[in-house]
């Protein structure tokens, strides 16, 4: 019989993992996060296995789904030499470990090309997009990356699911972002078009390229053994999909350590998951996490952490702020790019109708005899030239202003749809960070819980004790008198406890449930939280002797194992805090570097637009003024 | 007969007015500035805005010998009393393009915005329009009216004494436009390529007039894009502010740039609306001033030739009842015997009384004639006049587009060159 040390916790989190495997059955690896029972049987310290072909769910009763994967894989744990003989473990080992070795092969050969890594940007580079036919004859549009003098051919699709792994793969990590999926309803409007639009594609070209430059300049991505394999064309990119580390990910990254997401301690995946709408309450938790300093037994958290919250605080209160405006901007240049595209229109016309004008003039007097013509015709004659030039003038000021709005799209809007999805980036891993700390705030309650009960059970054992022993000495004293009196106390406490057995069973394990959920919802159940505790304490009293040895004993091993997930969220707390922050920091110099650069793009662009203009009425000045 | 001589004669006439186009003894620069607003008299409710109107010229008259061409003479006159000039000189000057007025836009009388900078400013542009081409032209400008209303001091009295003349007359002036559908039978191929020229020219204003108001709204929206862009990177400045001084710079000075062109394409919509448009529209109201002149002409000649059809009639009847029994006249004629009537006496009396009618006729016609031709010949000149005026116009409003573009574009790319320089 499995030991319920978490009362309500376990149960909820067991009957989270069960939605996980309905959802993903046949996936074999998906027991990987239900490592507990077996892990904290084995204690916390063992040494972890490399990847998860080793990691055997324990109880086979409660993954009706995995029985023969997961006995073969302990057996083959117990006995390697003989692993043959396991088909699942051939399997999973032919998955894994030629990976290992390739990928140890490509990160060894990249210093032999370090020269290359001088010109920076150009490292890499995508040089063509159009259509190909991949490997199984279908045909997509393909972007052919030069990297390190090979070519490989990428799909969006296959940039997006990299960028999807990279996030699930580095949590802390502000992945660079990628031009966003077709709307839909940009399909309905135009279906033909949609994918093969040369438009749309030759913007995703370029921001493609800048994602994997940016990809480059972050070393953890580069380093990372997935990106590796994205730009190794001997790879195919559903197989990197479908093998590790990608397949062995644990489903919430909250349930692994944050820099290693593929090897999650037993502990790890023990931990509560405190719920996406708790964020909300992040800074309200957080404040009184600071200012209540009563338990200071279990709530210390290293000096560092929290030392740097303001300057999460600070970053964060920035970035939405850079959010914000950016996002007015880039109405605003939407609604200044469609003024400004109906106003060349107009220069359109106008110049048109100046020449039109011109030749009007020039062909006013078809039957005259040419001296009478030029006679006539002689002050319109002479200014003929000169409306022509304005035509011409707003002929070119047209042209030169559609390619200037043309341009806004590439100097203007792009960099700043980009920037808004790095700030958006920023936020997921802020949020990360954010959650992990809610994480931490479950245990504690939990762990301070348990700890109260404990206290109250031991109090009363103390009690009892106490009792008893008087009882043993008024035996001693008084004789058999007393016997009665002593017999009258103990049968009630017994009656009262079988009477209440059942019903304070459940109820502690579903009040603990609920208390675990009220946690991370707001504050007011923190308060609520505390009554059923008092009636906890009533009930403990109406327990028997046996169980409360035995609930002491299973509470003082949860303590252990609680605190040793405390210990473990804290240190993944403390890894997360300086990776981010390492991250944003990165984030930071890179959206005020974008923003230069953005400004001194358009300005570069802007000032030939207002040159090419200006010489343009100049010459028609000139032209006018020469004939005056 | 008569077409030929005709012809010979307004070929002489056109040969005379262009070999020697006849120019403005005097220049004259008249500036109309100033718009103000003042409060009508005591009676009426509501006031009037008075135009500050500063002339220069060589013509000594001018001065009353008191001063010399670098004395600016400024008087201060309504839209009403430049209204009064202007009908003044259409009644003196009936053969004479009269260079138009701007509309008297009644609707903004009645939303109550013409006292607005934009209404007035325009005005005065279209004004001062109105008062350079009356200046520039050779007999207009000669006038005594002009003179009156450019220096006197006295302009009050002056306007009770010339209002009452044109009331006197203004019955005359509306005569000419009775038959106004009537068209004339034999039109100079020459009108006709005119009035051809005009309408296309009026039709291509127009559009062009059309689509600079389009642009202008379209600058305006524009501009405000910019202002509203300055405030948004203003934010980002002072966000940025604390974080990373060197890109707070940056954004300050490009925010310059933004401001800059904000300013500067604020001011050549103004330009564009308060002036060129301005002349554009006084362009086509100018083509308009002369197409009732062709038509004031035409009537002249409407004139000259039903006189002349009624001559061939009576010429036609007197033949006949020389001729004996016209075919026409036999029922006439019977009758009268019949009514006992002495025919031969009677028919003597008409041919008589046609006679001295056809006498008359011929002396009126030729009178006709003579006022259809010469009509003509002032017109031909009028036109010659306004073809070159329009030209002029055209050239110089031309050359103050272009000007006005080199100034915006100057400006802002020396903002932007300072931006770039920054960055």
């Amino acid at each position: 019989m499995d030991h319920n040390i978490f009362d309500g916790l376990l149960e909820q989190h067991s009957s989270a993992s069960e939605m996980d495997l309905s959802e993903e059955d046949n996936n074999p690896f998906v027991g990987t996060h239900h490592l507990y029972a077996s892990g904290i049987g084995t204690g916390i310290g063992g040494a972890l296995p490399t990847n998860t072909s080793t990691n055997s769910p324990p109880s086979s009763s409660s993954f009706p789904s995995t029985p023969v994967h997961s006995s073969s894989a302990g057996s083959s744990r117990a006995s390697p030499t003989s692993s043959t003989s396991s088909h699942a473990v051939v399997e999973a080992d032919a998955e894994t470990e030629p990976f290992v070795s390739l990928s140890m092969s490509t990160t060894a050969t990249t210093p032999k090309n370090t020269p290359h890594n001088v010109n920076g940007p150009e490292l890499i580079q995508i040089i063509d997009a159009g259509d190909f036919k991949d490997p199984w004859g279908k045909h997509a549009i393909g972007y052919v990356i030069l990297y390190e003098s090979n070519k490989i051919i990428r799909r969006y699709s296959e940039f997006h699911s990299l960028r999807q792994s990279l996030a699930r793969l580095l949590p802390t990590i502000i992945i660079p972002p990628i031009p966003s999926k077709h709307s839909l309803l940009k399909y309905i409007w135009n279906p033909i078009n949609a994918t093969n639009d040369s438009k749309i594609i030759s913007t995703r070209k370029k921001m493609l390229n800048s994602f994997l430059c940016n990809c480059l300049n972050i070393e953890e991505i580069n380093d990372d053994i997935v990106f590796q394999k994205f730009l190794n064309p001997e790879f195919n990119w559903k197989d990197v999909l479908s093998s590790s580390p990608i397949i062995i990910l644990p489903l919430n990254n909250l349930l692994a350590p944050p820099l290693n997401p593929t090897k999650p301690s037993p502990l790890h995946s023990i931990l509560p998951i405190p719920s996406n709408s708790s964020l909300k309450n992040y800074n309200l938790i957080w404040q009184q996490h600071i200012t209540m300093k009563s338990h200071s037994e279990v709530s210390n958290l290293p000096i560092e952490i929290i030392q740097n919250e303001p300057q999460f605080t600070h970053i964060e209160n920035l970035f939405q702020n850079y959010k914000r405006i950016i996002t007015h901007l880039l109405k605003n240049i939407r609604t200044n790019k469609s003024h400004f595209h109906s106003l060349s229109t107009y220069f359109a016309e106008l110049g048109a109708y100046y020449n039109a004008f011109s030749l009007e003039n020039d062909t006013a007097m078809p039957n005259g005899d040419s001296e009478r013509k030029r006679n006539f015709n002689n002050p319109m004659l002479e200014i003929i030239g000169h409306i022509e030039k304005i035509g011409h003038s707003f002929d070119i000021i047209y042209i030169s202003s559609e390619i200037l709005i043309e341009k806004y799209n590439s100097i203007l809007e792009d960099p700043l749809n980009e920037l808004s999805q790095f700030l958006n980036e920023a936020f997921r891993v802020l949020n990360f960070k954010k959650l992990k700390f809610l994480q931490y705030k479950i245990l504690e309650k939990l762990i301070i819980e348990k700890e109260t009960k404990l206290t109250n059970l031991t109090e009363i054992e103390n009690q009892l004790q106490k009792i008893n022993d008087s009882l043993v000495n008024s035996t001693i004293l008084a004789d058999d008198n007393n016997m009665t009196d002593a017999r009258g106390v103990e049968p009630n406490v017994v009656k009262k406890d079988t009477r209440s057995l059942s019903k304070s069973s459940t109820n502690s394990s579903s009040s603990g449930h609920q208390n675990e959920i009220r946690i991370g919802t707001s504050k007011l159940n923190y308060k609520t939280s505390t009554p059923t505790m008092n009636l906890n304490k009533l009930e403990i009293k109406q327990l028997t002797e046996q169980e409360r040895s035995k609930q002491i004993k299973q509470l003082k091993q949860d303590l252990t194992k609680l605190k040793d997930c405390l210990s473990i969220c804290v240190s993944d707390m403390l890894e997360i805090s300086a990776s981010s922050y390492k991250s944003l920091m990165y984030a930071y110099n890179h959206i005020h570097l974008t923003i230069a650069k953005i400004l001194k793009l358009f300005t570069t662009n802007f000032k030939a637009w207002i040159r090419e203009c200006l010489e343009n009425w100049k010459l028609a000045k000139s032209r006018i003024d020469q004939s005056l | 007969m008569t077409d030929q001589s005709r012809e010979n004669s307004t070929t002489k006439a056109k040969d005379k007015a262009r070999g020697n186009p006849e120019k403005p003894p005097y220049w004259y620069e008249i500036i109309v500035s100033d718009p103000q607003k003042r409060t009508g008299d005591p009676g009426s409710s509501s006031g009037y805005v008075s135009y500050q109107i500063s002339t220069k010229t060589n013509n000594t008259s001018f001065y009353d010998n008191r001063g010399n061409s670098e004395y600016i003479i400024v008087v201060h006159r309504r839209y009403s009393d430049l209204l009064l000039l202007h009908d003044i000189l259409l009644n003196d000057f009936p053969t004479c393009i009269i260079p138009p007025l701007p509309d008297k836009k009644v609707f903004q009388y009645i939303a109550g915005d013409r006292f607005s900078q934009r209404f007035t400013q325009k005005r005065c542009h279209s004004l001062q329009n109105f008062l350079r081409r009356v200046s520039l032209h050779p007999d207009l400008s000669q006038s005594m009216a002009f003179k009156t209303f450019l220096v006197s001091k006295d302009w009050e009295s002056h306007r009770k004494v010339l209002q009452d003349s044109l009331q006197i007359n203004k019955d005359e002036v509306t005569d000419a436009f009775m038959n106004a559908f009537k068209t004339v039978n034999k039109q100079n191929e020459e009108f006709t390529e005119i009035r051809e020229k005009s309408d296309k020219l009026d039709r291509t204003v127009t559009k062009i007039d059309k689509l600079f108001h389009k642009v202008v709204k379209k600058n305006d929206s524009m501009s405000e894009d910019y202002t509203k862009l300055g405030t948004n990177l203003q934010e980002l400045q002072e966000l940025v502010t604390g974080e990373n001084e060197e890109l707070a710079e940056k954004l300050k000075i490009f925010n310059e740039g933004v401001t800059q062109l904000s300013y500067g394409l604020q001011d050549l919509t103004k330009y564009l609306d308060y002036e060129y448009i301005v002349d554009l529209k006084d362009l086509e109201h100018y083509i308009d001033s002369m197409r009732q002149l062709i038509k004031l002409k035409d009537q002249k000649q409407i004139d000259y030739e039903e006189l002349s059809d009624y001559l061939t009639r009576s010429i036609k009847e007197k033949n006949n009842l020389i001729s004996g029994y016209g075919g026409s006249n036999f029922f006439a004629n019977k009758l009268e015997e019949l009514a006992g009537i002495n025919q031969e006496a009677s028919r003597r009396e008409k041919i008589n009384k046609l006679e001295s009618k056809i006498t008359s006729l011929t002396g009126e016609l030729e009178n006709a004639k003579k006022v259809a031709d010469g009509f003509e010949q002032e017109c031909l000149k009028e036109i010659y006049h306004f073809e070159n005026m329009k030209t002029k116009e055209i050239k110089q409003s031309l050359g103050s587009l272009a000007d006005h573009h080199i100034e915006f574009y100057e400006r802002i790319l020396e903002a932007w060159e300072k931006v770039d320089d920054s960055l």
